[in-house]
């Protein structure tokens, strides 16, 4: 019990201090704090919801991934019914439950099978606390799920925002992704570019800008994106080899005919893709071979 | 009563308990964490997050009863809670003393530095960003007007990192701050 201290404290008083006159009042505002954490806490298991769903999206694998990494089920159920107890245990004078409880609720009640779609499920936790992730994760799942008109609304009314962004290259690697969902090559290898220049990207980025230079046939931009890769990735990293299924699920695919359908006509990306094709071990030979 | 009742139940009815008369000294610890991480942070603001995480934490399953430090670890999860709205731009607090209006830790510290207390606001986030051994300079300096001669190369990082936390506070054209030894 070392955090209480009674002999050293000043004399029992209700915090009056700055704008705050009674302890009524100080109440009243602590509570709303506890309703804002509660808040904070609702929507971040819903965001893990979501994670848990991504998989099953019909992009997944394709397109991209959920900015959560998907955890277990089993701890994710166990941490949702700790919650909503809490929440039920708030006792009288309780209001109503917060924004998302009953979501939550109805998550626990199903099995994972027969949960809504990722977007969803990111939309609803979205609504229980706006902030620049929940944005971040509402577009990708907008994306994985296939309506890229509304991913690419999300993504650009974020980069539209004057404030500067805490993950700018998140959001630039959802347009890039939606860009080449969408088959518009060129606008995806501008986005991913940039985002490759961040030096808080992920793999992904770094491995789909050299993807894309080869779709879009620019040699020097190839070689300068290999470069890149070649410098900052370990090949056998599990994120490399993530991005790298991702790329070779898209050329398998063709993704709808639009995407990558241009790789077999530009004779002088041919030529770069063979060159770095031939550094066996490398990870620019690795994405070279995976285009192929 | 001790603090094992005092935590006990529902996280609104330790609210209830522990926020009249502050029993745990939240407030004490809550000032003396703004302190040691240098933080420009209310005070005011920063007490009522951590009353609400303490209260959490006491009912949460997880909890572990209290115990040693119990108190300081709600505190500090309170403020990391804090910053991390600050630095959200989507982030708004409903509660009243929110990051929304300039604070009055804005508002004290606009005065010397010739500052509108909003822009305060945005230059503490830039702050609150930079490394605590560089905040850490600044409060040294600055905040406790203690004196330091830049003699030694300790005493001359400190300086440095003063006045490189002071170039994050003040505006983009202002004059850059100068170390003489």
């Amino acid at each position: 019990m070392n955090s209480f201290h009674p002999s050293d404290r000043e004399p029992v008083a209700p915090i009056v201090h700055g704008t705050i006159r009674t302890a009524n009042e100080a109440l009243e505002l602590a509570e709303r704090e506890l309703e804002r954490l509660q808040r904070r806490s609702i929507a971040s298991l819903l965001r893990q919801a979501a994670a848990l769903v991504a998989p099953r999206a019909r992009g997944a694998g394709i397109h991209g991934a959920f900015p959560l990494p998907r955890g277990a089920e089993r701890p994710w159920r166990r941490a949702a019914r700790a919650e909503l107890r809490s929440l039920v245990a708030t006792g009288p004078g309780t209001p109503s439950l917060p924004l998302g409880a009953t979501v939550l609720a109805r998550l626990l009640d199903r099995r994972l099978e027969r949960w809504p779609s990722v977007s969803r499920i990111a939309q609803a936790a979205r609504r229980v606390e706006d902030s620049e992730f929940a944005r971040i994760c509402l577009g990708t799942a907008w994306l994985l799920d296939g309506q890229l008109r509304s991913a690419d609304a999300m993504f650009r009314s974020l980069l539209r925002r004057p404030e500067v962004l805490r993950h700018r290259w998140r959001v630039l690697q959802g347009l890039a992704l939606t860009h080449l969902a969408a088959g518009r090559d060129e606008l995806a290898l501008g986005a991913i570019e940039s985002c490759a220049e961040d030096p808080e990207c992920g793999i992904t980025a770094v491995v789909e800008a050299l993807g894309l230079t080869l779709v879009i046939g620019d040699p020097a931009r190839a070689r300068r994106a290999a470069a890149r890769l070649d410098m900052l990735v370990d090949p056998y990293a599990p994120a490399f080899v993530a991005a790298l299924a991702r790329i070779r699920a898209r050329v398998q695919r063709f993704d709808g005919g639009r995407t990558l359908r241009f790789l077999a006509r530009h004779p002088k990306t041919a030529i770069v893709r063979n060159e770095l094709a031939r550094e066996l071990r490398s990870p620019a030979g690795c994405v070279a071979r995976a285009m192929m | 009563m001790g603090e094992a009742s005092l935590l006990d139940g529902s996280a609104r009815e330790v609210l209830a308990r522990i926020v009249p008369g502050d029993p745990l000294d939240v407030r004490r610890f809550a000032g003396r964490r703004l302190r040691e991480r240098a933080l420009f942070l209310d005070l005011e603001r920063v007490s009522l997050r951590a009353f609400a995480q303490v209260a959490r934490d006491a009912a949460s399953a997880t909890r572990g009863s209290g115990g040693a430090g119990f108190v300081e670890r709600s505190v500090d999860r309170a403020i990391d809670s804090l910053l991390d709205e600050d630095l959200d731009p989507f982030s708004c607090s409903d509660s009243e003393d929110s990051f929304d209006e300039p604070s009055v830790v804005a508002h004290e510290l606009a005065r010397p530095l010739g500052l509108d207390p909003r822009d305060v606001r945005d230059a503490c986030v830039r702050f609150h960003a930079l490394p605590q051994a560089v905040r850490r300079a600044f409060f040294l300096i600055v905040v406790d007007g203690q004196p330091v001669a830049a003699n030694t190369p300790s005493e001359r990082r400190i300086a440095l990192d003063a006045c490189r936390a002071l170039r994050t506070l003040l505006p983009s054209d202002s004059p850059p701050p100068s170390v003489t030894s």
